[in-house]
């Protein structure tokens, strides 16, 4: 069972697409021919070799082990293809865009929800359900002076209504 | 140009947004469509062809009277409607028997055209093997001499591959390797008073099987649609549209600066060129005491004078 095929004229590959052209002549008696079953045949014997080639190329690209199985890493393609649409005109920037450009100001990343809990040493939802703010709630022991320290969601709730008032 | 819809709500927003041009384009979605008249042969070799290329196809049932090759304004407006890049459109008429009419869009305008007729078909059902997964990644392979030099066998080689690639992607997972659509065609022959070769086209899913190297061993097992074309009439795109339609994006790479190297230790080594000096407006380094003033200047010609005195006393 081998895997190498000799090849008179090698063929152009462009991986990118997983495609290849073969230029060598095809046997016009044999493609001609009356009989469908040896115009099959051979198609189907020049079709293997050149499928081989190509598969072997493509193997032979650099390879991510991954949990869901081996890839590859495909390369960008070569053949020319026209577009479907034009391509797009660059917008101009908005003001916003340029202030935050010129100043250095990233958009701001998103948090998650999730808190890394020093005391368990696991990652715990900030809120909802099993969340963090609502531990001195449902906490069985309460240590003296830990009322004052740490607000439970309801105080906090409270808090921020009372703060509401006392700025008017 | 159908007219411009200003989106009422955030639904239609998205749906407007998703058919904005974008740099990097993905699969072109193909519609397929009938004449007014088909035969059930080109009609079940467009349900064929419309199994391979889902799920990025359209597939319209109702009979439309298009005559491609005259007016193809109807084209334009389904590929509008449909934000299609290509069509197939199948007829049946004494004449042209089993045709195929493959289309190309370019910004929803007609890009190319070329009409194949069918001359032998073998549908997906008469094999028995099992089907592919819709979307996934075909290989091509383009077997003669003809789609290298020939017009247009290369115009039927670029229809093929922008039809039936799918979607660009840079990882593939090396069970992807599942099938491969091989198009062939004998030599055009010098004389063009000739017919052009046939255009076999097959499909085949592959099984690799364990060799004693690294790579696996190939092999094919028809799956078909099985189809020998002939090619009847072409409708070449005009070449600079064709120009507008390859242009590529520029590459956001940055340019490597030439003269500037980092040597082996690390440092940037650079070579700067500077233009050639004007000697004549030097600015050199001035020395005060060196300068002759006016009392000097003075004092050396009375000194002369007195040395003249004393020569004339000594005769």
């Amino acid at each position: 069972m081998s895997t190498s095929v000799e090849k008179a004229i090698p063929l152009e590959y462009d991986l990118g697409n997983m495609s290849a052209s073969d230029v060598t002549p095809l046997d016009e008696t044999k493609l001609n021919s009356q009989r469908s079953q040896e115009k099959e045949d051979y198609l189907t014997s020049i079709s293997r070799d050149n499928a081989q080639l190509l598969v072997n190329k493509l193997l032979a690209l650099p390879k991510e082990r991954t949990a869901d199985g081996v890839l590859l890493a495909l390369p960008e393609s070569t053949t020319p293809l026209p577009r479907a649409k034009h391509l797009p005109k660059p917008k101009p920037e908005t003001k916003w865009a340029r202030f935050a450009r010129l100043k250095g100001i990233a958009p701001k990343k998103r948090e998650g929800k999730l808190v890394f809990d020093e005391a368990s040493g696991e990652w715990v939802p900030k809120w909802g359900y099993k969340g963090k703010n609502k531990e001195l709630d449902t906490q069985w022991i309460v240590e003296e002076g830990e009322k004052e320290k740490k607000l439970t969601s309801k105080q906090v709730r409270h808090s921020s209504r009372n703060a509401k008032r006392t700025r008017r | 140009m159908l007219r411009q819809v200003k989106p009422k709500n955030a639904r239609t927003k998205r749906v407007m947004d998703k058919r904005e041009p974008k740099l990097l384009e993905g699969a072109k979605i193909a519609l397929f469509l009938r004449g007014n008249a088909t035969s059930q042969l080109v009609v079940d070799a467009l349900h064929d062809l419309h199994a391979l290329k889902k799920p990025f196809a359209v597939n319209f049932q109702k009979k439309n009277s298009i005559l491609p090759f005259e007016d193809s304004s109807s084209l334009e407006f389904f590929s509008e409607k449909n934000d299609a890049g290509l069509a197939v459109f199948a007829s049946h008429n004494k004449k042209r028997p089993h045709n195929l009419a493959w289309i190309r869009f370019f910004d929803y305008h007609v890009l190319d055209m070329i009409e194949l007729g069918i001359v032998d078909y073998k549908p997906i059902s008469s094999f028995r093997t099992v089907p592919i997964v819709p979307g996934t990644k075909p290989m091509m392979l383009f077997q003669g001499p003809s789609f290298d030099s020939h017009p247009v066998f290369r115009h039927i080689k670029s229809l093929f591959l922008d039809f039936f690639r799918g979607e660009p992607i840079q990882k593939l997972d090396s069970a992807g390797l599942s099938y491969v659509i091989v198009v062939s065609a004998g030599e055009a022959s010098e004389d063009e008073t000739q017919p052009l070769p046939r255009v076999n086209f097959r499909v085949y899913s592959t099984k690799l099987l364990k060799s004693k190297t690294n790579l696996p061993r190939l092999e094919l097992e028809e799956m078909g649609p099985r189809l020998d074309f002939s090619i009847r009439r072409v409708q070449a795109a005009q070449a600079d549209v064709l120009q507008e339609a390859l242009r590529k994006p520029k590459t956001q790479e940055p340019k490597t600066k030439k003269n500037v190297d980092v040597d082996l230790v690390g440092n940037k080594v650079g070579r700067i060129h500077v233009d050639q000096q004007d000697l004549s407006n030097l600015q050199t380094r001035k020395m005060k005491g060196l300068k002759r003033s006016a009392a000097e200047a003075e004092d050396e010609d009375e000194s002369e004078e007195e040395d003249e005195d004393v020569v004339s006393d000594v005769e």
